[in-house]
């Protein structure tokens, strides 16, 4: 019987905890401008939440990439992740994950990027 | 020179021992004095490098890569020493010293339980994985070794140190690594008498003989898990003390399956039942602490959590995975071989005995370390499937626990108000009814008090049911024997903790307040006055460090908290760091943690682009366009030498004015101090008291202008903090609750410790043949009978 129970166990916590992961573990997909509006309404202290802007790269320019959104609106992104497996070039489509940092000229900040 | 041989040769004996203990093993015991001795020449070996390391800190030795990396001439002499185990390299060699302490302390106690052999021969193989890890993440490189890329040659050797994380400047630095370190290295010494145990087809007397470790290393771990948290609370500043944060969790995992393991021993003990599960669990609490580490040092994690990682490189990453496989293989290997061996004892337990809750109540705790690992591990499942990786959020461990929690608390009640085997209806019964029959009314109670939320009133309800059967059922115990109240102080101190957990979940209060120098802040009950500032730590040049007094006025009593901001040359002073200040009490703490600290605005401070036009502050008629900035040679020095710069102004229908300021730069920072001008036509006095330059795009440069009336006098303005001031109700009951737990354990170790004392000698004991041999002979239900 105790043999039982730990199989239930198992066979409802493993898929629950599964889903749970995936609704707390998948950042949202948003544009730049949802991702500024984002940050702006995170508490004072706390950092921005880390969220995926689909880009697409306009111009490689020192220190930054200037991108697109899927509303056509240009933004900066600094990268900061790893190298990628593919060139972070013009034209390229990719998935940046990263924060915004607000100020006077609010640029994303990107610690992953993903071919898209 | 000394460091890295002594490393290379401390490996060298690692895997001599190793090799030998297996000989010895194989060879019923014969020649263990050479493992015996090289166990001892490692320790020796170990304690030697590690002093080593220590000396050449003391000595600020920054020809050496580590010395260099973490230490500095500022720091004190304990922060000095901590520094010995604040970076990789250090961690490693502490813990595999920690270890190898375990290894030696252990050997009269298995040679006692002929366990010797291969005792020595498991620690030796765990041994040189982590001496492997030291040759890897060498903590004697030489600065021109590590940087000889960069062409730095041996006589290049830095004035001074990079120092330690500011964050990390705290007594607690010098006691919580080396007790997490502790209870990481005690872990094994359960794994190391289960593959013994394995290995002489001992498979229910290692768990008298492994139980009193693993109840010190749960305790050790636990104690330097809270330690942790206690540290968060008062040095960080966030206000919480526990945030699910990858390396928190990534030491809450061994535990909880140690602690589940304890359990399953107790049961074993009792009743010879879970014998595989036993194994299992002993295997996976050592696995968990080395997964662990592979997660919190593999560099996998990196950028998912608020702890800072390193990578370590290749190398150590692929010995760290192989350490991690080599362990689970060698655990898998030895169980499946033995499984059948090991069905003897199988049998079912029923539903009315205390064995069956307990393995309910180890089954729960499994599944929140198996929560936890998955929420953990969950950026490395996501990098794998070269998915977008973040850290799950806490909801997902909040919402799992809100389950689990109490389901444990109840069965951990109900598994004490039975008995062994069998528990009679009737007593059962009485013993239920009794405790809630106390506790569902006291449930009621702080529902009335405010306990509202569904989770609350069920968590507090479990842990009030839990508290009132150890207590009731402790108290039996204890009458008679006091040596058996282990188990109870230790559950009662959990549901304390629950107590404290629920006090500052639901009723713990937070505001942002901004002081003003000597004015009196009214917020929730309490008169807040920041009273002034005060530089400390003059003496560090590294380091500019105010402590903020703060007179705090509540319910008639009046205490002073001095929270702390510093800018320290360890982030070239970008940012400050933080300390809070907290008033601690039995009922509540009060909780001062600074956000920034400065001036408040008496003139009006408004920031201004290029060619844009404002409303001024004091007169919304007039309003000022900024034409555009005027640079530094035009404007020539200051008499003091100072830079100037100036801003071309227009009002609404004037000609062109130009305001000046004066810069002091200092490093990267730059102060202005603005000349004051009248704005032609009216009253109103502006100056220009920043410039942000724009150098890609100069039409979007702004500036900050200032204003006063200059028919009054220049106000004077005061110093300005503003904090989140927080009340946390019953916090206490969380250090409380976790003290009366590691109490409890100690009082469970000194019993179990002598139970041990009284095994049988191996030879005097009926060791389970394999299960082949006892099919064949029919004696398959006696050799049961004889052992158990």
């Amino acid at each position: 019987m105790l043999r039982t129970i730990v199989i239930v166990l198992i066979v409802i916590l493993v898929p629950l905890g599964t889903y749970l992961a995936m609704q707390y573990g998948t950042p949202a997909e948003l544009t730049f401008a949802e991702a500024v509006s984002k940050a702006m309404t995170t508490a004072e202290g706390d950092m921005a939440p880390k969220v995926v802007v689909v880009s697409t790269i306009q111009r490689v320019e020192p220190q930054r990439l200037v991108c697109i959104d899927k509303e056509q609106k240009e933004f900066q992104v600094e990268y900061t992740g790893p190298a990628t497996d593919f060139p972070l070039e013009a034209n390229k489509s990719v998935k940046f994950v990263g924060h915004v940092h607000a100020g006077s000229v609010a640029y994303f900040h990107a610690t992953q990027a993903y071919n898209q | 020179m000394i460091g890295q041989i002594l490393i290379h040769v401390l490996f060298g004996t690692a895997v001599g021992l190793t090799l030998t203990a297996f000989m010895s093993m194989r060879r019923n015991d014969q020649g263990i004095a050479v493992p015996r001795m090289l166990m001892l020449a490692l320790t020796l070996g170990l304690l030697a490098a590690a002093s080593l390391l220590v000396t050449l800190i003391i000595q600020h030795r920054f020809d050496y890569t580590y010395v260099w990396n973490y230490s500095s001439r500022e720091l004190p002499l304990h922060l000095l020493i901590a520094t010995f185990y604040s970076g990789q390299e250090g961690s490693f060699l502490l813990w595999t010293l920690f270890v190898a302490v375990f290894g030696t302390a252990l050997m009269s106690y298995s040679r006692r339980h002929q366990y010797e052999a291969p005792t020595l021969f498991f620690f030796g193989l765990i041994l040189t994985f982590l001496t492997l890890l030291l040759v890897a993440k060498n903590p004697f490189a030489y600065y021109y070794e590590s940087f000889a890329a960069s062409g730095i040659t041996t006589a290049d050797v830095p004035p001074n140190g990079k120092g330690l994380n500011p964050l990390l400047h705290n007594g607690w630095i010098t006691i919580h690594p080396p007790i997490l370190f502790t209870g990481f290295a005690a872990m094994s010494v359960s794994f190391v008498f289960a593959m013994a145990g394995l290995v002489k087809r001992d498979y229910h007397r290692w768990i008298s003989i492994a139980l009193p470790w693993t109840l010190l290393a749960t305790a050790v771990l636990g104690f330097g898990i809270m330690l942790g948290g206690f540290w968060a609370y008062e040095t960080l500043g966030w206000g919480g003390f526990w945030g699910w944060d990858p390396v928190e969790n990534s030491s809450l995992i061994p535990w909880l399956v140690s602690v589940a393991l304890v359990h399953t021993m107790m049961v074993q003990k009792r009743t010879h039942g879970l014998v595989k599960t036993n194994m299992v669990l002993a295997v996976a609490a050592f696995i968990m602490v080395l997964y662990s580490t592979f997660l919190t040092r593999s560099g996998i994690l990196g950028d998912t959590s608020v702890h800072s990682f390193v990578d370590p490189g290749k190398f150590a990453f692929w010995i760290l995975l192989l350490f991690m496989l080599t362990f689970a293989g060698i655990g898998a290997v030895m169980i499946l071989k033995r499984r059948k061996d090991m069905n003897i004892s199988r049998e079912n337990f029923k539903p009315d005995s205390r064995e069956f809750l307990l393995g309910i109540g180890a089954a729960l705790i499994m599944a929140s370390a198996l929560m936890v690992t998955l929420g953990t591990s969950w950026p490395v499942l996501m990098e794998l499937l070269k998915q977008p990786k973040i850290a799950l959020a806490t909801d997902f461990y909040n919402r799992l626990h809100i389950i689990l929690v109490p389901a444990i608390l109840v069965v951990n009640a109900l598994s004490l108000t039975m008995q062994w085997r069998h528990t009679p209806r009737k007593l059962f019964v009485r013993r239920i009814v009794i405790a809630a029959a106390i506790s569902i009314p006291l449930a009621a109670l702080l529902m009335v008090l405010g306990n509202s939320t569904a989770w609350s009133v069920v968590l507090s309800a479990a842990a009030l049911f839990s508290l009132v059967v150890n207590v009731m059922m402790g108290w039996t115990l204890v009458s008679r024997s006091a040596s058996m109240a282990g188990a109870y102080i230790s559950h009662t101190g959990i549901a304390v903790l629950m107590f404290g957990i629920i006090a500052t979940a639901n009723y713990a209060e937070q505001h942002h307040v901004v002081l003003t120098q000597g004015v009196p802040v009214s917020v929730d009950g309490s008169t807040l006055t920041y009273v002034g500032s005060e530089q400390v730590e003059r003496h560090f040049a590294d380091r500019e460090k105010y402590k903020f007094h703060i007179k705090i006025e509540r319910g008639g009593s009046t205490t002073t908290v001095s929270p702390v901001m510093y800018w320290s040359d360890y982030n070239q002073r970008q940012s400050p760091f933080m300390e809070p200040g907290i008033r601690w009490g039995l009922q509540n703490d009060l909780y001062v943690a600074p956000n920034s600290a400065g001036t408040e605005d008496v003139f009006h401070a408004t920031t201004v682009q290029r060619s844009g036009t404002i409303q001024t502050p004091l007169d919304s008629n007039l309003r000022v366009t900024l034409v555009r900035f005027t640079m530094p040679m035009e404007e020539g020095p200051a008499d003091d030498g100072r830079m100037r710069m100036g801003a071309i102004l227009k009002t609404g229908d004037s000609s062109e004015f130009k305001i000046v300021t004066q810069i002091t730069q200092s490093g990267a920072n730059m102060s202005f101090d603005p000349i004051w001008d009248t704005i032609p036509g009216s009253t109103v006095g502006i100056g220009l008291s920043n410039i942000r330059r724009n150098n890609e795009d100069p039409t979007q440069s702004t500036g900050e202008l200032v204003f006063r009336d200059v028919t009054k006098p220049m106000p004077v303005p005061r110093e300005q903090i503003t904090v989140d001031f927080g009340i946390k109700p019953w916090i206490s009951l969380v250090w409380f609750g976790v003290i009366t737990m590691v109490l409890g354990f100690v009082f469970s170790i000194v019993r179990h410790a002598r139970l041990a004392k009284q095994q049988p000698a191996l030879s005097d004991v009926q060791l389970a043949p394999s299960a082949d041999v006892k099919i064949a002979d029919g004696k398959l239900s006696d050799a049961h009978t004889k052992q158990s």
